[in-house]
């Protein structure tokens, strides 16, 4: 088989996307043969995830990228490497509010457009891939129908198996991560072998983590890490036996091995001491104002992490609070959801309330992830909350549109959403999709019915007059609704929402279907909040 | 990447002078990625806070593209021209 190749080597800053263009300005004029089509849309991917890598890899000191382009008759491929940071530290981050909006959409607009996308870590280089397969039929010009029928499969990240350290997408893991590093980069900068931070623990010992096991002892003043605990500022010692507070029983130092030491205490921002950082050695040394200054700085830099750990934290608490918290009970009924956001909150949310003649219920999707989003998931949620009690959907849709519309044009945001409200009376379903899209109806035997949305969602210009659909429930019937990350945990060869439909079809129950929903999230590599909700009658 | 934030800007001081039917020809820009899509997401959403409405004349293939996919092609409206966009009675 014939097989091109070609290669660029690019250093950001000063070279630019341009240097991509014209690389692949030369590639098409040699491979002809590629439909535009197909030139577009490789080409838009390969832009999109170039730039994304110079501006979240950069690591302060530029980004080093060397592209690869393999072109055969059956296929066009990318590989990028680059020297940003290892791990998805940066994607994580790149995920903070002013960047929302834009870097979702990337990613999210590279798997729409070529077939694979996958990413790893080999040493200290990030390996990006995209790939574009071409095949006859897609040598035709670009045909709108085909571009409609591909949106709904949109391809999803591969799963490789990973390395180094598998990076949950939690936010607790990740900050068990960054601070993994940190001895690590403190041992490099004070060039000491010894580097701990020692935390203490809900019985009020001293944790702390060597060589990926947790370590525990006993806080009983008989440590120097007691000592650094209390006092104000950087403990130095530079040699041990001659150190006049350990003479003098100050500091008590019940390791003989430790001959200088260097520590600080860690604090909340409240001011809770809550463990120390500390180095040591098994020989006298004095370090430099300058060692201790850096010292110092990472004191500061570990504070800091806490403190936003601990926000997060509280974020993804209160979020979670927000889901339904207790089985509802549907004469004849079953109703189950599940909501993983992709960092500690998100802008994913469902919602169940009790109606007079059944149940209400919501499924959104704010644009973005992140702390941004969730804010605006909870005031999406409190309005609709605050209605579709004892209000008719059209009528809540009305007021959440009336009310969100200009809270979300400030905020340069919009939501996706789905609200149902089930009659039990009439076995049927008043719907209403504001450019969600991602529902099914899957009756008993086995007929899946998808539901297409004329609505925009809330926040892209008031809507005049919502669409709405009468679902009818026959028993045996399910209606699945999901947000767009769960398609992505589905093979790009599968297509996701007849997957979906399978699995209810072959569950007994509501909690089933979620359960088994769950347990494929949990085996993915997921980038974007997920979240499912199943209505079934019985 | 490269022209976004300057077109984020323009489109501002536009809606800051008064204008608030904005059409953006795009017959001059071959290629267009995901921060080009929020410069006009944010340029539609001023002009329509302001009464108004943004809307694009002549995309190419590349852009028109990269909307659908984005379903963005629901919100912002494609004329063939610059002079067609506002052209209604």
């Amino acid at each position: 088989m014939k097989k091109s190749s070609y290669s660029l080597t690019m250093f950001s800053p000063p070279d630019t996307l341009d240097a991509v263009h014209e690389l692949l300005q030369t590639v098409w004029e040699k491979s002809p043969e590629v439909s535009l089509e197909n030139q577009i849309r490789f080409e838009t991917a390969l832009i999109e995830l170039v730039s994304n890598v110079f501006r979240h890899a950069d690591t302060g000191d530029g980004v080093a990228c060397a592209l690869n382009i393999d072109i055969t008759d059956m296929q066009i491929e990318a590989q990028l490497r680059d020297t940003g940071e290892p791990g998805d530290f940066k994607l994580i981050e790149a995920t903070m509010p002013d960047e929302l909006a834009e870097s979702g959409r990337g990613i999210a607009l590279i798997q729409a457009v070529v077939d694979e996308f996958t990413y790893e870590q080999e040493g200290e280089h990030n390996i990006w891939k995209i790939l574009r397969r071409l095949t006859p039929a897609d040598a035709e010009n670009i045909n709108p129908e085909e571009m409609a029928q591909e949106e709904k499969t949109l391809p999803k990240i591969v799963e490789i198996p990973p390395q180094g350290p598998k990076i949950e997408v939690d936010e607790s893991a990740a900050l068990r991560l960054r601070l993994g590093r940190v001895p690590h980069l403190i041992k490099q900068l004070m060039k000491t072998e010894n580097v701990f931070i020692k935390l203490i623990n809900g019985e009020g010992n001293w944790v702390h983590t060597e060589n990926g096991v947790s370590v525990i002892e006993k806080r009983n003043g008989e440590k120097i890490s007691d000592f650094v605990l209390v006092a104000d500022g950087v403990v130095h010692i530079a040699d041990a036996e001659f150190d006049p507070r350990i003479l003098a029983g100050i500091i008590h130092n019940d390791s003989p091995q430790i001959k200088s030491y260097i520590g600080h205490s860690l604090e909340t921002k409240g001011g809770t001491r809550i463990g120390v950082l500390c180095a040591w050695e098994s020989k006298p040394r004095i370090f430099s104002a300058e060692e201790l200054e850096n010292f110092d700085d990472m004191v500061f830099w570990l504070q800091r992490q806490f403190e936003n750990a601990q926000e997060l934290n509280r974020a993804s608490e209160i979020q979670r609070g927000m889901l339904p918290q207790v089985e509802i009970t549907i004469p004849g009924y079953e109703m189950a959801g599940f909501c993983q956001p992709h960092l500690s909150a998100g802008g994913d949310f469902y919602d169940w309330i009790e109606t007079f003649d059944g149940v209400a219920f919501t499924l959104a999707d704010v644009m973005g992830k992140g702390i941004g989003s969730a804010i605006l998931a909870a005031t999406v949620r409190a309005n609709i909350r605050a209605t579709a009690g004892n209000q008719g959907a059209e009528q809540v849709m009305n007021i959440a549109s009336h009310v969100l519309e200009p809270d979300l044009q400030k905020a340069g945001a919009f939501v996706t959403l789905i609200h149902g409200q089930l009659d039990t009376f009439r076995n049927r379903v008043r719907y209403i999709d504001a450019g969600h899209g991602l529902a099914t109806h899957v009756t008993k035997d086995g007929r899946i019915t998808r539901f297409a949305t004329s609505n925009y969602p809330i926040g892209a210009g008031p809507s005049k007059e919502w669409e709405i659909l009468n679902i009818e429930m026959a028993p045996g019937d399910t209606l699945i609704m999901v947000s767009d990350g769960m398609l992505d945990v589905f093979d790009e060869s599968q297509d996701a929402l007849k997957e979906i439909a399978d699995i209810a079809l072959a569950a007994n129950s509501a909690q089933n279907i979620i359960d088994k929903l769950k347990e494929i999230v949990r085996n993915s590599v997921v980038l974007d909040d997920v979240t499912a909700l199943i209505l079934r009658r019985s | 990447m490269v022209y976004a934030p300057a077109l984020r800007q323009e489109i501002v001081e536009q809606i800051s002078a008064g204008y608030n039917k904005i059409v953006i020809d795009m017959s001059g820009v071959d290629f267009m990625d995901s921060s080009g899509l929020g410069a006009l997401i944010n340029g539609l959403k001023g002009a329509r806070q302001a009464g108004g409405d943004l809307r694009i004349a002549a995309p190419v293939e590349q852009v028109k593209l990269v909307l659908k996919l984005t379903n963005l092609d629901r919100v912002i409206k494609t004329y063939s021209s610059a002079e067609k966009a506002f052209d209604e009675s």
